[in-house]
């Protein structure tokens, strides 16, 4: 049998139902297809005829339920009606691109006109175009699948799309409507858009970017902040970061940072993205980096691809490089305003420090901008790490969990900061500028002990036979040394190791975890050695050490008992045993004396 | 169990409760770590975790450390430094009060994990045996079923049962269907085991087709990911390369999650051997990079494939450098191994072929100089040509410090340390090896262990060079940590070297930071005379001679400067005009007066809530942070922010005044009383300032029954804290007592414990709408 080639059909209506009802998520984006045609009308105009004051003028009747978009570009002949208005998939706008390379132009599929179906029972147009002035035509079509074209009398070069309104859609004939539409959509294109009867322009925003180079960046910096506010509607912007216009991307735009937040960890990234002028979306926040939830950015280029629906962009090569640029830039002009703006970059410290804490462990470049500024909680109030490093001799301290033991004791007594490492990204960060900078760090709390506290120390026999003698306990290693401050004795530790190694061995465990978990689990525990179970540090740099060991007597041994007993229950440690032997010891101090 | 029934009906509770950022803690922790946003599980494990065990909420605990070993473990391959975490979790998971926390099971797949990480294939019998066990334990309508029944596949996978996968496979399919729980139209881990198994089977056509077959999770997470790369190896398998480019994922993705590294290994290697791939420096180093970063996290078996594709790829390339570097590093790998499984012998085979292969290079340089002009085709042939050199010329210092530093460049700092003290042992006083040796150990082994190597030598009889070389690097050594000990090393340095600007500049700045003023100002002097026009010498001059009062160099400085001074007053009572300040710590910025060269007052009162500096005078560093470039409207000239002054780093607090700010508030006095106010607070020492204008209109009601309206007055005052606060309350009492309209301040009254007046005051706080 021979392979033939056959026409496919389509069904329009069941085309137009399909594309109108899952095409674009909300009636608005119809609206702003029919106004950017008539931007493109526009710039058609101006490309092949010649400038003029071009406008836009929408003009609603909501008692005829009518909606009317009025342009005074080039409008359209006979044939251009057939050939582009009539068709669907088939835009002019796209064959002019492709002839001249402009880039002033929005349309792309050939699809926005389609749009005016999906919220009308009834569409007319009045078009004249500049190629034939003296002729005029009226197209009139129910639904999209028939049309009528018929001349009209005469009227300006320009074009004329009357909406009748669907039932489900007539508050697209409303003012209030129409404008927050035109704001949100069409603020950044060039040709003015007014309302029926009023003078001054729904879209007068001015691009920051576009405004030429002799102006100051004083000044540059006002337009900024006050054109990024009108796209925030939660934060107000404090600082903001002009992308360079010279960029092989031709992207264009501007970053801010915004004034405050809920979370540190929250993501507030609110990107809206322009292609020509026209609004496409603001869901696309992962053109800016991740940890730049405190960010928002407007962001414009010719080269973005939309979808069919031009309410998102596709996620291609140059979207890509578009989100590695920006990252990159934000980088560098975050070092910036560290170095050279120091007011701007004290305001987004104030609001954003933690955030900012966050953002520096998720990119070694942020990293290196900023670690020098960043503050961390301690202590001893907030303070940055070189501060922390210089207070505490080339050392940082972190405290991980919420409860005091035995080493928050000590460090708190030598009066230097402890970093509270169990706010947002408050560890990560210290851990990162350890390394970096070849600073020795210590972990304090959850399971971690750090026994480069204590520097080890050599002592007598004799006094070592003796402190052994009063100190010594079961399962206990007694290490000599000395550390701050002098005023603690002893120090006693517990071995997380032999504690986890218990616990595996605990006949509990058996009972509740199943045998194979369980020997799993013991296949590293079984490695530990359980003969240490607590560590005691005696400092010998104390007063009362060297006391007890100068006098050697009956009663020393007593209060070295005490000093025992008092620490062992300080580092939470001891439990009701250790308070009855204090209670004891203290009995035989007093009856002693 | 549907675990997240129950973390939706937890975090409602929790926000009913108030503990809101728990709760979002709970709903970020997991969505971080399932898209491989690991430094944000990372940033709020500790506060999430802390946050828990303060409530004692230990199914909340169970979950927070669950995720975050989900990210350290599976996806970071973290197995060395999360083995204990992960046995600590299985006990917590296991306990009474967690009883019925259905995440008991997660943990248990956690410790399996850890093992599988550090050595899958090692650890076969013991993770087929956990898993078995936990799938006894629960059925389909746990959400859990497929990732411990994918446990079970890998495990099979390890011991090379291939057969045994798919059979599994199939059998836990038919399971799943039996609880209508089996999701055929989207991949899922049990379909990744299939497809790998099918790829060893050598039938990656229908690993590829399976796949292709199915929906790929499009939320961006780790199963997305995870598939994706797959397919990319079944392409490369099946050698359909030119449709690997469509569904790779980017270096940036594959280099955030270590899982990834050991596939995308694989897939270069295919492409390279194919020709589709050149194999560079950039390859070299990233196999490198990610062989580095598993060995890090203890995954080793892993980290041996990564070793033994660069190696292979290396010498098959012509990059011998790169490879031999792998070779080196799989003795300590293997060491680190459960069970051997052919390593040994893989290794053995690594090395006869490094033996038999040579270099890429012809040429034969006569000496450094021409060989670091040469332009090598990559820096693999460089390394290659330093080392023939090296073995031509092993006396030749700087070729051999060089070396090393390539060494270390290449993360293989104990060969580069190896060569040089080989190096350094046969000629121990040459002075330029001497340098390069201690350097290096500086540089690569790190601070501490440059000063325990070469601490000793300091008390030792040894030649002049070797000593400055250690005086020198000694004095960078101590210069964060112990500025005393780092004078001492510097100052031995110049003493041997008069004229170093570098040792005089660093040794001003110590002696200063240390509060040796005039020994500061002699280095600077001496800098100076060596360098007369140097600016910034004589700017910094100034802050030790300020700081201690030497007004002779301070003028020497300013007339040198150019800086036009009043000799009539005081160098550090001028005027200046206004200036800001910046404080280190805290951050902030203040509005001072300038009153010197580098001094200045600060007179910027904060809000009443925060701590004041008023008053306090600093000597700041003569480096403004701002540039007064700009016009403002009228012409003014400003800083591109709008600000109308200099701002600069404080650099000494000289005297830390502080004062108390209390508010006082109420209607506006007539101006001569509230001039004579103004003026008994100045004469008494207190600090007045007005903070309100003329749009503070204090609207009340009146007695008949309207409004009145009446200018208002919103003021700050300021007492020293050495001053009595009720000083202040007595002349503000008087005052007030003697007005129509009473004024108030509660916060003095509270401060002072007055209980009745601060009822009194509250009373005319009401009438007046204060």
């Amino acid at each position: 049998m021979l392979n033939q080639f056959h026409d496919t059909s389509v069904d329009m209506d069941g085309l137009l139902e399909v594309l109108g009802k899952n095409l674009y998520s909300t009636a608005s984006v119809a609206i702003r297809e029919l106004i950017q045609n008539a931007h493109d009308a526009c710039e058609r105009h101006k490309l092949e005829c010649g400038d003029k004051e071009f406008q836009i003028v929408l003009t609603c009747d909501p008692e005829d339920k009518t909606l009317t978009i009025q342009d005074n570009g080039s409008g359209l002949t006979r044939q251009e009606i057939i050939d582009y208005l009539a068709t669907v998939g088939s835009g002019y706008t796209r064959v002019l691109r492709n002839q001249t390379g402009t880039q002033d132009m929005i349309g792309y599929f050939g699809l926005g006109f389609l749009s005016a179906y999906v919220v009308s029972q009834k569409v007319e147009v009045w078009t004249s175009s500049y190629q034939s002035p003296r002729e005029s035509w009226y197209f009139s079509s129910m639904g999209g699948k028939r049309f009528v074209l018929d001349q009209a009398s005469d009227s300006p070069v320009g074009t004329i799309i009357k909406l009748h309104l669907n039932d489900d859609f007539v508050h697209l004939c409303d003012t209030e409507t129409l404008v927050n539409l035109v704001s949100k959509y069409c603020c950044l294109l060039s040709v003015p858009i007014f309302l029926s009867g009023t003078k001054t322009p729904l879209n007068q925003l001015k691009r920051p970017w576009r405004q030429g180079n002799e102006q100051s960046q004083l000044s540059l910096n006002k337009e900024c902040l006050s054109f990024a506010a009108t796209f925030e509607n939660l934060f107000e912007p404090i600082v903001c970061i002009p992308i360079p216009t010279d960029n092989d991307l031709h992207i264009s735009g501007l970053i801010w940072v915004q004034d405050g937040g809920s979370y540190a960890s929250t993501d507030n990234r609110n990107v809206h993205v322009f292609i020509r002028g026209m609004f496409i979306s603001d869901k696309e926040k992962d053109l800016l980096p991740e940890w730049a939830g405190f960010c928002g950015a407007v962001l414009e280029s010719p080269h973005f691809q939309p979808t069919a629906s031009r309410e998102a962009l596709k996620t291609d090569d140059y979207y890509k490089r578009v989100a590695q640029f920006l990252r990159t830039l934000l980088v560098s002009e975050l070092r910036n305003l560290v170095l050279k703006s120091p007011e701007a970059w004290r305001r987004t410290l104030r609001q954003h420090n933690q955030a900012l804490l966050g953002a520096a462990v998720s990119d070694n470049a942020l990293f290196e901008a900023m670690s020098s500024s960043l503050q961390v909680p301690t202590n001893l109030g907030d303070m940055n790490l070189k501060s922390v490093v210089r207070r505490s001799g080339n050392e940082i301290y972190v405290k991980q969990d919420v409860e005091n033991g035995m080493q928050d004791i000590l460090i708190r007594a030598r009066n230097i900061p402890l970093v509270l490492g169990s706010r947002f990204a408050v560890s990560e960060f210290c851990r990162f500028y350890a390394n970096k900078h070849s600073v020795a760090i210590h972990w304090i709390g959850f399971r971690q002990f750090d026994q480069s506290l204590f520097k080890s120390k050599n002592v007598d026999a004799d006094e070592r036979e003796f402190l052994q003698r009063v100190f010594m306990q079961d399962n206990h290693k007694i290490h000599f040394s000395c550390f701050d401050p002098k005023e603690i004795p002893v120090v006693v530790v517990e071995d997380m190791d032999v504690k986890l190694k218990k616990k595996m061995d605990d006949d509990e465990s058996d009972r509740r975890i199943g045998a194979a978990a369980l020997a799993l689990a013991r296949l590293h525990t079984d490695k530990i050695s359980d003969q240490v179970t607590h560590h005691l540090y005696i400092n010998m740099d104390s007063p009362l050490i060297q006391k007890i060991v100068a006098k050697k007597s009956h009663m020393a041994e007593t209060v070295a008992r005490l000093s025992y007993s008092i620490m062992a229950n300080l580092s939470n440690d001891g439990g009701s045993d250790h308070l009855t032997t204090i209670n004891t010891q203290l009995k035989t101090i007093l009856e002693e004396n | 169990m549907d675990i997240w029934a129950w973390v939706h009906e937890k975090t409602d509770h929790l926000r009913e409760a108030g503990e809101y950022r728990l709760a979002e803690i709970i709903d970020d922790i997991s969505h971080y770590s399932c898209s491989s946003q690991h430094s944000k599980v990372d940033a709020l494990y500790a506060e999430g975790l802390s946050l828990a065990q303060k409530l004692q909420e230990t199914w909340v605990e169970v979950f927070i450390r669950h995720w975050f070993l989900q990210s350290q473990v599976l996806d970071r391959c973290n197995a060395k430094g999360m083995l204990s975490e992960a046995i600590e979790l299985l006990e917590l998971s296991h306990r009474e009060e967690a009883r019925g926390c259905p995440q008991r099971v997660c943990a248990v797949q956690d410790l399996s994990n850890c093992y599988g990480v550090a050595d899958g294939p090692g650890y076969v019998d013991e993770r087929l045996a956990v898993s078995s066990e936990t799938l006894a334990e629960i059925d389909p309508n746990w959400s859990c079923y497929i990732c411990i029944g994918s446990e079970y596949l890998d495990a099979l996978y390890d011991a090379e049962r291939y057969k045994e996968v798919i059979d599994e496979y199939a059998r836990l399919k038919l399971e799943l269907a039996r609880y209508d729980k089996l999701e055929e139209k989207t991949v899922n881990y049990l379909d990744h085991c299939e497809a790998r198994a099918l790829i060893a089977l050598e039938r990656a056509e229908d690993a590829v087709n399976m796949l292709r077959s199915k929906k790929i999770s499009t939320n961006d997470g780790t199963g997305g990911k995870s598939t994706k790369i797959l397919i990319s190896l079944a392409l490369a398998h099946a050698r359909r390369f030119d449709e690997i480019s469509e569904v790779m994922l980017s270096n940036e993705d594959v280099f955030k999650s270590h899982r990834y590294f050991n596939d995308w290994a694989e897939i270069q290697q295919l492409l390279v051997k194919e020709g589709r791939l050149l194999f560079c420096d950039e390859l070299a180093q990233s196999l490198l990079d990610t062989s580095n970063r598993l060995v890090e996290h203890g995954s080793y078996r892993q980290a041996l494939k990564q070793l033994v594709i660069l190696a292979e790829l290396g010498l098959e390339n012509g990059f011998r450098f790169s490879a031999r570097i792998a070779i080196e590093k799989i003795p300590n790998v293997i060491s680190n191994l459960n069970k051997d499984l052919g390593a040994t012998a893989i290794l053995k085979r690594l090395r006869t072929k490094l033996a038999t292969c040579h270099d890429s290079i012809d040429q034969v340089f006569d000496n450094i100089n021409d060989l670091l002009e040469f332009d090598f085709e990559s820096n693999d042939t460089y390394a290659q040509a330093l080392t023939q050199y090296c073995q031509q010329q092993p006396d030749d210092i700087e070729a051999v410090a060089r070396l090393a530093n390539l060494f270390a460049d290449y993360t293989d700092v104990e060969s580069g340390y190896a060569m040089l003290s080989e190096k350094y042992l046969e000629a121990t006083n040459d002075v330029s090896l001497h340098r390069a040796y201690a350097k290096f150990i500086f540089q690569h082994q790190g601070i501490d262990a440059f000063i325990s190597k070469f601490q000793s030598d300091l008390d030792k009889n040894i030649d002049s060079g070797l000593m400055q070389n250690l005086w020198w690097l000694f004095g960078f050594a101590y210069r964060d940590s112990d500025p005393e000990k780092a004078i001492e090393y510097f100052e031995k340095y110049r003493a041997e070297n008069k004229n170093n600007l570098a040792a005089l500049n660093n040794l001003a700045w110590l002696y200063c930071d240390n509060e040796d003023y005039g020994r500061s100002v002699e280095r600077w002097n001496t800098s100076i005379e060596i360098e007369p026009d140097d600016a910034e010498s004589l700017w910094y001059r100034l802050l030790p001679a300020t700081l201690s009062k030497e007004w002779a160099v301070v003028k020497d400085s300013c007339e040198k400067i150019g800086l036009d001074i009043n000799y009539d007053k005081p160098y550090d009572q001028q005027d200046f005009g206004g200036c800001r300040i910046r404080f280190d710590n805290d951050e902030d910025i203040y509005y001072a007066k300038r009153t010197g060269p580098v001094t200045a007052e600060v007179r910027g009162i904060c809000n009443v809530e925060q701590s004041q500096r008023y008053g306090q005078t600093v000597v700041f560093d003569p480096t403004p942070l701002n540039t007064l470039d700009q016009k403002d409207e009228d012409g003014n000239v400003c800083d591109s922010e709008g600000y109308y002054t200099s701002l600069y780093n404080s650099y000494k607090l000289v005297d830390s005044s502080s004062y108390l700010c209390f508010d006082v508030d109420g209607v506006m006095p007539n101006q001569v009383q509230y001039e004579a106010l103004v003026s008994e607070l100045s004469e008494l020492g207190f600090v007045f300032e007005k903070r309100s204008s003329e749009e503070y209109i204090i609207e009340y009601p009146n007695e008949e029954g309207g409004t009145n309206e009446l200018l208002g007055l919103y003021a700050y005052v300021l007492v020293p804290s050495k001053k009595n606060m009720s000083e202040l309350h007595q002349v503000l009492s008087r005052f007030s007592g003697q007005l129509d309209h009473p004024l108030i301040w509660p916060r003095l009254a509270e401060s002072l414990g007055l209980d009745d007046e601060l009822s009194s005051q509250s009373e005319i706080e009401d009438k007046y709408n204060l």
